[in-house]
């Protein structure tokens, strides 16, 4: 004979329990839309910084001067900590139209002969020496793109001459 | 023993509207993340894709080449009001740039060398010289030429309000398959695009040049007068031969994912030691070219859904030495054209280069070599030593091609 068996039901602690424990998976959900904002916000920063870099290391290129010795040939320094230049963007200026271009600061963040060319060779080992070639002296010139108000900064390398 | 019970119809009900009351609290604060994200990743693709297109600018435009003769590199200053309301009319919208309805539409004409490319692939006859394996022609895009080298590249960087690509493109063609008109691209500033055209610089030597009103049947062509001089820069697209045999000297790349609205292209003028643009409706033909440009670009996705942003690249040209100091008086001086004889004296004049021009007091040669008569097709304007056939032209293969100049005139025409 079989007994039947009465089942209780939930009670009330033990639902506000579980309604509990799905709202701690709710918040986590939430909790990764603001990182998926930040990163795409962190992308578009990048496409800015590559956008700049480019321009800047044009700039360079165009006037010839040594990327070693830079202060003083663009952009004055814009007072924050770091040795930072804005870029400049008021009436006329070559950034004047870039959208949100106050929020972007720039420098040359380092400099340091290759010597590419050189009988003895790079120091860093970039590239085997040119049998019999002059001294070509590149230059390895890193620009440093910073974002103002953030820790977020991208650096882009490119080897010039130095002119002098 | 105790017999545990079940809810309440109370306590279900306290349940529920807790519950409820969470569901519709989350539903908003999802629907706010999830537009914030949509709006977040819209405005990168626009970045990520105008960078693209400020790339591919860059890489034209810095293989630009010069000679000891002037020829070529020109930027052409035009400007439109467009009547989209996606962009905010302003009372003087010519004197306000990329953020009210005055749409940047300049031009920059430029001779590139022949790199070998697609010649060295191998595949063509026997120009059997491979690369090596795994690597990549550069450039990329350059075809065959009647399985000839050619020796350079006359190339326009243009936008389709100042001059249209024939209807052989999708992007371009409106339902008709026609060119869209500038009318419907100022209707509708998603319709606006940028147009890379190049044209071969090789084979020529032309053949039945009497039918084509010359003194003999066979003209050698003068390289610079007739292909590098002011003047003789690409403007609307030429005729694309479709034919298998003949495959085209023209070579065309479009850009369709993003919609350049403005395309504003400025000169470097070392002494002054900023950039400036052409005044509007003028061209300025350089020689040599300038240290640098800047190319300033407007861009909207085509659906037009978030905004637009504005970005600006400073490109250095290798082949750029010099000052760039235009004279900013226009003349009327330009590159003027023998009627007949096949070396006529060399009119690359020191007045050519250099200073303003204003384009609609210059011949047509300087504005379009495809004019249209609206009526019959036929082509009312065809220039001497231009490639542009003579006669009727068949304007299927064109689409409807724009009246230069014609309504909608460039501001300050």
């Amino acid at each position: 004979m079989k007994t039947l068996r009465r089942t209780r039901g939930l009670t009330m602690m033990e639902v506000l329990f579980a309604i509990f424990v799905m709202l701690i998976g709710l918040v986590g959900v939430l909790a990764a839309l603001p990182t998926g904002i930040s990163s795409a916000q962190w992308v578009i920063f990048q496409d800015a910084s590559i956008n700049l870099s480019a321009s800047k290391f044009s700039e360079i290129r165009r006037d010839r001067i040594n990327p070693s010795a830079i202060d003083g040939s663009y952009e004055p320094l814009n007072g924050s900590s770091g040795g930072w230049h804005d870029f400049a963007h008021g009436p006329g200026d070559t950034y004047e139209n870039f959208d949100d271009i106050a929020q972007y600061e720039w420098k040359v963040d380092e400099t340091r002969s290759t010597g590419i060319g050189s009988a003895a060779g790079g120091p860093n080992g970039y590239m085997a020496p040119a049998k019999g070639a002059a001294q070509a002296g590149l230059m390895q010139v890193t620009l440093a793109i910073h974002r103002k108000g953030t820790s977020r900064s991208f650096r882009f390398t490119q080897f010039m001459l130095p002119y002098e | 023993m105790k017999t545990p019970r079940g809810f309440t119809l109370i306590e279900m009900l306290t349940v529920l509207a807790i519950a409820l009351t969470m569901v519709a609290l989350t539903v908003p604060i999802f629907g706010m993340a999830t537009k914030t994200v949509g709006a977040v990743q819209r405005k990168l693709t626009i970045y990520a894709s105008a960078r693209n297109v400020l790339d591919t600018f860059e890489a034209e435009a810095r293989l630009a080449i010069s000679n000891e003769r002037g020829g070529h590199f020109s930027i052409k200053k035009l400007a439109f009001q467009d009547s989209d309301p996606f962009t905010p009319q302003e009372s003087f919208p010519d004197t306000k740039k990329y953020v009210c309805s005055r749409r940047e539409a300049d031009c920059l004409n430029l001779v590139q060398l022949q790199p070998g490319g697609y010649e060295w692939t191998g595949k063509v006859g026997s120009q059997t010289v491979p690369v090596l394996p795994g690597a990549q022609p550069f450039p990329l895009a350059y075809p065959n030429n009647w399985g000839r080298y050619a020796e350079g590249w006359r190339v326009e960087l243009t936008s389709s309000l100042s001059y249209q690509t024939p209807s052989v493109v999708d992007v371009d063609q409106d339902e008709g398959g026609s060119a869209k008109e500038v009318t419907d691209q100022l209707a509708d500033v998603s319709g606006i695009t940028t147009p890379v055209h190049s044209y071969a610089i090789c084979n020529y030597i032309k053949d039945n040049c009497i039918t084509e009103g010359y003194p003999s049947s066979t003209r050698l062509y003068d390289e610079v007068y007739d292909q590098l001089g002011p003047g003789k820069e690409i403007k609307n697209a030429r005729r694309a031969q479709t034919e298998a045999t003949v495959p085209s000297r023209q070579h065309y790349r479009g850009v369709s994912g993003i919609r350049v609205m403005d395309l504003d292209i400025a000169y470097w003028d070392d002494a002054q030691r900023k950039f400036l643009n052409v005044p509007d409706a003028r061209v300025v033909y350089f020689a040599p070219p300038p240290k640098a440009v800047r190319f300033t670009i407007t861009v909207c996705d085509r659906e037009k859904r978030y905004g637009s942003i504005t970005l600006q690249r400073v490109v250095y040209l290798p082949a750029g030495h010099g000052q760039a100091s235009v004279q900013t008086t226009d003349d009327n001086f330009y590159y003027n054209y023998s009627a007949s004889g096949s070396n006529p004296a060399n009119p690359c004049k020191a007045t050519s280069f250099n200073r303003t021009k204003r384009i609609k007091n210059l011949p047509p040669i300087y504005i379009g070599d495809w004019v249209w008569d609206a009526g019959d097709g036929n082509a009312t304007v065809a220039p001497p030593f231009s490639e542009a056939p003579v006669g009727p032209a068949d304007p299927g293969v064109f689409g409807t091609m724009r009246l230069w100049p014609s309504p909608p005139l460039p501001l300050n025409w």
